[in-house]
Order: structure tokens, then C-alpha cells, then sequence
């Protein structure tokens, strides 16, 4: 990476002016006095702020346009590079396309799969809304796949069920062949021109601003391009950034996916919720993180210890390696815990293939030598491919209401809304996942919530309505934070901390979990962030300077690391994704609750808010907990 | 959509061709232009001034950014790291084409290197394009078996297969 010292050529603050042609921004500049003379501060003011342009940010982005708000979208990728163009499976919604469906075994299975923590008046919303948010995408000119009589073609998906579990498998994952999330953010980004949406990209958000009477005024970001500062004020900010996959060793998330939102939330005094559930596909290459189907198990695919033993059998005697995700992921783990993992470190598993016939790896299981030869360097009709359990999906973040308002606990009410607050997508917590998401949940979620916020803002807010001026000061902490960072002089490069957290990380808190390893992880990502004040950032530009980027990347995804790792051991059950040896029921009496974890100080405090058995109205029933068998 | 990138991408070819430095205008992504970005908009490949050493550490390392982070975890593994390994050697050429490269669509660019897809001649003869495709090919030609491998032009068709349907297979299909 280029490396440049800078410190000696940087003249005084930059006089280039930043162009921007929005009738909604009032363009101000001042410099700021004292310690941070050095940073060039531009004011913007919107009715609303969209943080984000994956699929949520977009869709939010477009509601809020279509009702008349003037309405920015900052992002720190070009929109159509959001992690969500990686989808692929689709959106699931009762359309009935296929069979017979109804929104309300949508509604169960999801209830069902979230192990009953999610929150069933935010479900209801969901599963009731899909249909018509289907619709309006498709007319929006989504390219959907159709059936032979020009119907949205839907496909079927694991844990989908028709007559609530009694009717057998429902196909209810509308899609666009193979590129459904690529084609939704084409899609919704197109929209998004039409309804004049102010994009600025390439701004890496930095922080909420918050007033002193606990209400978001918008945020504050760093233009990469030209190292300036921005104040964005809006009566509505709504965050989109994703999920916090990298804060793991082996993950299926871009390398985007750093928490960001999450951790700004965190940073202003608001909780994160349910992070310790966090969803794990058995077989990501090991330091790639892609995937290889579960089909290569399904075909005669077996995982073998660094005896060669096929371990699987002792773990599953009659499914062997045809467990189930978590019984498979759970006994690699323990296999890599008992020493009996494979390579130099001895941190991961041989998923053997060479014994099939080559057509059926082929034909069967297309791609598989392919990603296996490109991604892992392995032949897999000789050699056997590395592979361990890889993080597929974020459970948790940001507490919000069924409107999309961000939620945290303030006396005795556990649902207080943030006013000006809001959340959509991987990043937000709704809670509609709850303990464990369903297949094809995942863009449901991005489209409902995201339409949900605007259509919010919409309910409460009119466009151009006059805000609360800024406070004096606003910003003024994380120009602090951020010069401290950027003339951080330790001695630990951030790639070496970041290594660190992500196998404290993938070793403590991933799928094998017991009081010893969650205490001892507990202890070591308190480690990890105490070593982070260490950092070294040799680049000291403010222009496209990635090591700081990647610096400030590194604490978000450490909060979210030591918020997942204290949720995790506090949780003393067995519970969707979170599975622990020593606790193996799930325990109602005493766990029916969403974990909050704030960020005070630089540690960790747990609290814990009602689960919502509630639904919003009688066209429907809540569904009471039912026991699952592991 | 497709055409329009590729009449900007040919326009810009021919041009780095004929050696005439154009200030080429971009417009943004979609036909309508209605709101320009206040970052992309004003970006313009052909003013790439390699020996300012300031101008090149801001370019190099906004290409080595949008490399890197493409959002495509197969792309960020295989784009970004020939990028990290190579644009130091780059001349003003091949800088030039890496930017036109990622410009391009994800899944059309994972297609095309991976061999799943043809791509168009304007992509085909891109010198870095050429270069990652090579090493990619390297590695499939080295590590994978041509007979467990699909067709040369045809897609790795993986999760499902809502077309074929397997005997014996899963409803779900190959999740």
C-alpha cells in the first residue's frame, strides 16, 4: 500500500471550495478554532439524511423523495457497490404465485425461525407488507424471473412452510435469476435518480450529531475525496450500513461490512441489540470466506480432522455430514478446539470431494472446483478444500420499533423512541430475525423497513419544516476523536489489531460456545480494544488516506466485537444461532428478553428489554413460544 | 443500461488510442441526469497526472479503495488483490484501463473474469482486465480439472437450479 509522509508538505487548511448544487443546502464554512484549525467544516441542512445506499439507504432514500423530502444519501461505496448486490437467493413474500400462500404462514415460519426472540408486531408488519412491497418494486421495473403464464417466479427455501408447518414446503422467494440483489439495487438506485435524491459518495460517516436533550440532528462524515468535513442536518436520519461480518475471521461479507452505523450509534449512548446472534454457513474457504454449498455435503462430501478422521460420524451418527448447518458448524469448532484442526495453525477443516465422480462435480455442484481452484489454489479431484464456519448474516444491531425508529431504554419504558432517529436493514434490529433469520428474509427486510422510514418520516415530519439550529459544539468531539486517530503514533499496525480481533473473534465467540471460551473471549477482545490504543496510522492526509479509513473502520467493528462477546456470555441458554454447550434448552422463564448492550467509557453494560408477543391488530394471532429440539 | 457503458467505454478507448486528451464530460450513472454526485461527477480519467507524487499517492490509493471495496466479496479477493500487487507498476495506460474496469457491474465483471461469460471486445482487449482474467485462468487451469468444470461461457449455476431439476435432488435445491 502507498505510504506517504505528508506530515511536512501539509500546508494550511484547504481554500478549495466543494461544489455543490443542492437548492437544500445552505453552504456555510467555518474553520474550527484551537487543536482542530486544521479541518475545513461545510454545513448542509436537509429534512432528511439517509446513511447508506445499499438496499435499505435506497429505499428509504426514494420513499422519502416520493413524499416530497429533500433528502440526502451519504455513502462511503459508489451506491451500486453496496455488499446487498451479493444476494442472490431473493425476496420472500406470500404471493401465491406458485400454490396456494398467505401472509400469515410467512408470519409463523418466521416466528418460528427466529426461536420466538423476534419481536411478533414487527413480523406481522413485515410478512403483511411483503406482497405489496413486491409489487411495488416490480413496478418499479425489477426485472423479476416469471413463470410460463408471466407470474413473479418464486423458488422454494430452506425452513418455508405452507398451513403453519403442516402443509408442506412453500415456494415464496420471488426472484431475478441469480442476481436478485444486484438487481435491486439497480432497480431502487435508478428510482432514486428519478425523485432528485442527493447523493455524496465516497463520505465516510463518522458520527451522529446529537443534541442535548437526546434528539439526532443528523451526522457528521468525511468527504475521502478532498478531506473536508460535513455537517449534515436533518430532522430524519435513517441509518442503512449493513451488518458487521469483518469484525470475523471468515466471513461471506464484502469488506465493506464494518459496522459502521452500529457503532455510531454506540458511540452517541444507544444501545445494540442481540448481537450475540450471530449466523454462520458451515463451510466458507478458509481466508476467503466464500462459499461452498451445502450441496457438496449433500452429494457425499466429507469433513475430515487433521487425523484424517471423519468426525461427523461420531457427532450425527445416522445424518453424519448431512447435519444440520449448526450441528455441522458446532462440531468443526470443536474439532479445531481439540486440537485436531488442519494447516500451519491448526484453525480449520478439509471438506474432502476428490472421491466423486467427476460429472456429478460438474453437473451437481457447479462452480465448486472453480471457486475452489481460484479461492483456496486446490484441485478438488486431488486435494481436499480448506474450509471452517464462515459468518453469514448479522442478527443483531440497532434496536427499532416496527416504524423503523431507533428504540432504547430510558427509565421504565423500554421502547423509547431516539426522536430523529431511524434504522433499516442488516444494520437495525426490528427485531424480524430475532434469534436466527430465515432464508430470503434478509431483502425483505431491506425493502419493507427501508419503505417503512420514509413512509414514517412521512406521518410525522413535513418537508421543509424549520429545525433546531446545531448546538455550539456540535461535532466538535469527533473532530477530537478523529484528529487523535489520524496522529495516532503506537507501534501496532491496524491490519495486525484487526487480525487479532477476527480470530479472537472466530475462535471465542463463532458457533462453540461455553462459559469458559465466552469468558476467556470476554477477556481477550478486552485485550484486543486496550491494544488498540496502541494503533500506529503512518498516513497523516486527510485525502484518500485508506489507513485511516481502515483505522476508523477497526474501532467500529471492535465495539461491535466486544458488545457481540459480553451479549454472548451473558446469555446463559441455547437459543437460534446462539447455541451453548453448557446451557442446551432454551429457557423462556428467565431469557424471553432482547439483549442491549451499551458502549460506556470504553466497556461493555448489558441490559435487556421485553420481546414483543404482541400483534398489531386481530388479523392475526401472536404465536406462543413452542419448543425446539436441537 | 449495458450500451450506455459501453459507448462511453468505447469513446473512451478509441480516444486514449488517437492520443488526443478530450475533456471527456461523464455524466452520471443513469440516463436522466438530474442530480450530479458532489464526488464522481466531477472525475475525469483522462486527467491522470502520474509524476505529481501528491496527485498520484490521492489516485492510486482511491483506486486501490473502490478495488478493494467493491462489495462483491469475490471481486474485493481477486480484483483488489492483483490491484494491491501491481498498480505501482502501472503506466498512465494501464491506469487508465483499471479505471474503466471498475466502472464496470459486478456480476457482469465476476462472469467475465470467471470465465462464465463472454465479454465484449472493448472489455476483452482492456490490458488489466487481460491480466486478471489470466491470473484467474492460471489458477483454474492449475487447481481445477476441466472435466469437473462447467463449459468455458456458461454460468456456475450455484444455490439452486430453478431450470434443470435434478432427479433426487432437494426442493430447496444446493443451498
Amino acid at each position: 500500500m502507498w505510504r506517504c509522509i505528508a506530515r511536512g508538505l501539509r500546508g494550511p487548511a484547504s481554500t478549495r471550495s466543494t461544489s455543490n448544487h443542492s437548492l437544500g443546502s445552505q453552504l456555510s464554512r467555518f474553520f474550527s478554532s484551537g487543536a482542530n484549525s486544521s479541518y475545513t467544516v461545510v454545513d448542509h441542512t436537509y429534512d432528511a439524511v439517509v446513511v447508506g445506499a445499499g438496499g435499505a439507504g435506497l429505499r428509504a432514500a426514494i420513499g422519502l423523495s416520493e413524499h416530497g423530502f429533500n433528502t440526502a444519501c451519504i455513502t462511503k461505496l459508489f451506491p451500486t457497490r453496496s455488499h446487498t448486490v451479493a444476494a442472490q437467493g431473493g425476496i420472500n413474500a406470500a404471493l401465491g404465485n406458485m400454490t396456494e400462500d398467505d401472509w400469515r404462514w410467512h408470519m409463523y415460519d418466521t416466528v418460528k425461525g427466529s426461536d420466538w426472540l423476534g419481536d411478533q408486531d414487527a413480523i406481522q408488519y413485515m410478512c403483511r407488507e411483503a406482497p405489496k412491497a413486491v409489487i411495488e418494486l416490480e413496478n418499479y421495473g425489477l426485472p423479476f424471473s416469471r413463470t410460463e403464464d408471466g407470474k413473479i417466479y418464486q423458488r422454494a427455501f430452506g425452513g418455508q412452510s405452507l398451513n403453519y408447518g403442516k402443509g408442506g414446503q412453500a415456494y415464496r422467494c420471488a426472484c431475478a435469476a441469480d442476481r436478485t440483489g444486484h438487481a435491486l439495487l439497480h432497480t431502487l438506485y435508478g428510482q432514486a435518480m428519478r425523485h432528485n435524491t442527493q447523493f455524496f459518495v465516497e463520505y465516510f460517516a463518522l458520527d451522529l450529531v446529537m443534541n442535548s436533550d437526546g434528539t439526532c440532528q443528523g451526522v457528521i462524515a468525511l468527504n475521502m475525496e478532498d478531506g473536508t468535513l460535513h455537517r449534515f442536518k436533518a430532522a430524519s436520519t435513517i441509518l442503512a450500513t449493513g451488518g458487521y461480518g469483518r469484525a470475523y475471521f471468515s466471513a461471506t461479507s464484502a469488506h465493506t461490512c464494518t459496522g459502521d452505523g452500529n457503532a455510531m450509534v454506540a458511540r452517541a449512548g444507544i444501545p445494540l441489540e442481540d448481537l450475540e446472534f450471530v449466523q454462520f454457513h458451515p463451510t466458507g474457504i478458509y481466508g476467503a470466506g466464500c462459499l461452498i454449498t451445502e450441496g457438496s455435503r449433500g452429494e457425499g462430501g466429507i469433513l475430515r480432522n487433521s487425523e484424517g478422521e471423519r468426525f461427523m460420524e461420531r457427532y450425527a451418527p445416522t445424518a453424519k455430514d448431512l447435519a444440520s448447518r449448526d450441528v455441522v458448524s458446532r462440531a468443526m469448532t470443536m474439532e479445531i478446539r481439540e486440537g485436531r484442526g488442519v494447516g500451519p495453525l491448526k484453525d480449520h477443516i478439509y471438506l474432502h470431494l476428490n472421491h466423486l465422480p467427476p460429472d456429478v462435480l460438474k453437473e451437481r455442484l457447479p462452480g465448486i472446483s472453480e471457486t475452489a481452484a481460484i479461492f483456496a489454489g486446490v484441485d478438488v479431484t486431488k486435494e481436499p478444500i480448506p474450509v471452517l464456519p464462515t459468518v453469514h448474516y448479522n442478527m443483531g444491531g440497532i434496536p427499532t420499533n416496527h416504524y423503523g425508529e431507533v428504540v432504547t431504554i430510558k427509565g421504565d419504558n423500554p421502547d423509547a423512541v431516539v426522536p430523529g432517529l431511524m434504522a433499516a436493514g442488516e444494520t437495525a434490529c426490528a427485531s424480524v430475525h430475532g434469534a436466527n433469520r430465515l432464508g430470503a428474509n434478509s431483502l425483505l427486510d431491506i425493502v419493507v423497513f427501508g419503505r417503512a422510514c420514509a413512509n414514517r418520516v412521512a406521518e410525522i415530519r413535513r418537508p421543509g419544516e424549520k429545525q433546531k439550529p446545531l448546538e455550539k459544539d456540535a461535532g466538535q468531539r469527533t473532530i477530537a476523536w478523529l484528529d487523535k486517530l489520524r496522529n495516532s503514533n503506537g507501534s501496532l499496525p491496524t491490519s495486525q489489531i484487526r487480525l487479532n480481533m477476527q480470530r479472537v473473534m472466530q475462535t471465542n465467540a463463532a458457533v462453540f460456545r461455553t462459559q469458559e471460551t465466552l469468558e476467556e473471549g470476554c477477556q481477550l477482545i478486552d485485550k484486543t480494544w486496550e491494544s488498540f490504543h496502541d494503533v500506529q496510522v503512518k498516513d497523516r492526509s486527510l485525502i484518500w488516506n485508506s489507513d485511516l479509513i481502515e483505522t476508523i473502520e477497526l474501532e467500529n467493528l471492535l465495539i461491535n466485537a466486544c458488545i457481540t462477546m459480553y451479549s454472548a456470555e451473558a446469555r446463559k441458554e441455547s437459543r437460534g444461532a446462539h447455541a451453548r454447550e453448557d446451557f442446551k434448552v432454551r429457557d423462556d422463564g428467565s431469557w424471553m428478553k432482547h439483549t442491549v448492550g451499551f458502549w460506556e467509557n470504553e466497556k461493555v453494560r448489558l441490559d435487556y428489554r421485553p420481546v414483543h408477543l404482541n400483534v398489531l391488530d386481530d388479523e392475526v394471532e401472536s404465536f406462543p413460544p413452542k419448543a425446539r429440539v436441537y | 443500461m449495458a450500451s450506455f457503458h459501453l459507448r462511453r467505454l468505447v469513446s473512451s478507448v478509441l480516444n486514449s488510442r488517437v492520443q488526443t486528451n478530450p475533456l471527456l464530460t461523464f455524466r452520471c450513472f443513469c440516463s436522466p441526469p438530474v442530480t450530479p454526485f458532489t464526488s464522481h461527477a466531477s472525475y475525469d480519467p483522462n486527467s491522470i497526472h502520474l509524476s505529481n507524487q501528491e496527485s498520484k499517492r490521492r489516485l492510486f490509493n482511491r483506486l486501490l479503495y473502490r478495488s478493494k471495496q467493491r462489495g462483491f466479496l469475490e471481486l474485493d479477493l481477486v480484483l483488489g488483490k492483483w490491484v494491491e500487487d501491481n498498480i505501482h507498476s502501472l503506466d498512465e495506460y494501464r491506469v487508465r484501463a483499471l479505471i474503466l474496469l471498475l466502472d464496470l457491474e459486478n456480476p457482469d465483471l465476476w462472469k467475465w473474469i470467471s470465465g462464465q461469460e463472454q465479454p465484449p471486445e472493448s472489455i476483452h482487449i482492456n490490458p488489466v482486465f487481460a491480466a486478471v482474467r489470466e491470473g484467474v485462468m492460471k489458477n483454474l487451469e492449475s487447481h481445477s480439472a476441466p472435466e469437473t468444470r462447467a463449459t468455458p461461457g456458461k454460468p456456475w449455476v450455484r444455490g439452486w437450479d430453478d431450470i434443470k431439476k435434478f432427479p433426487g435432488g432437494s426442493i430447496t435445491g444446493n443451498q
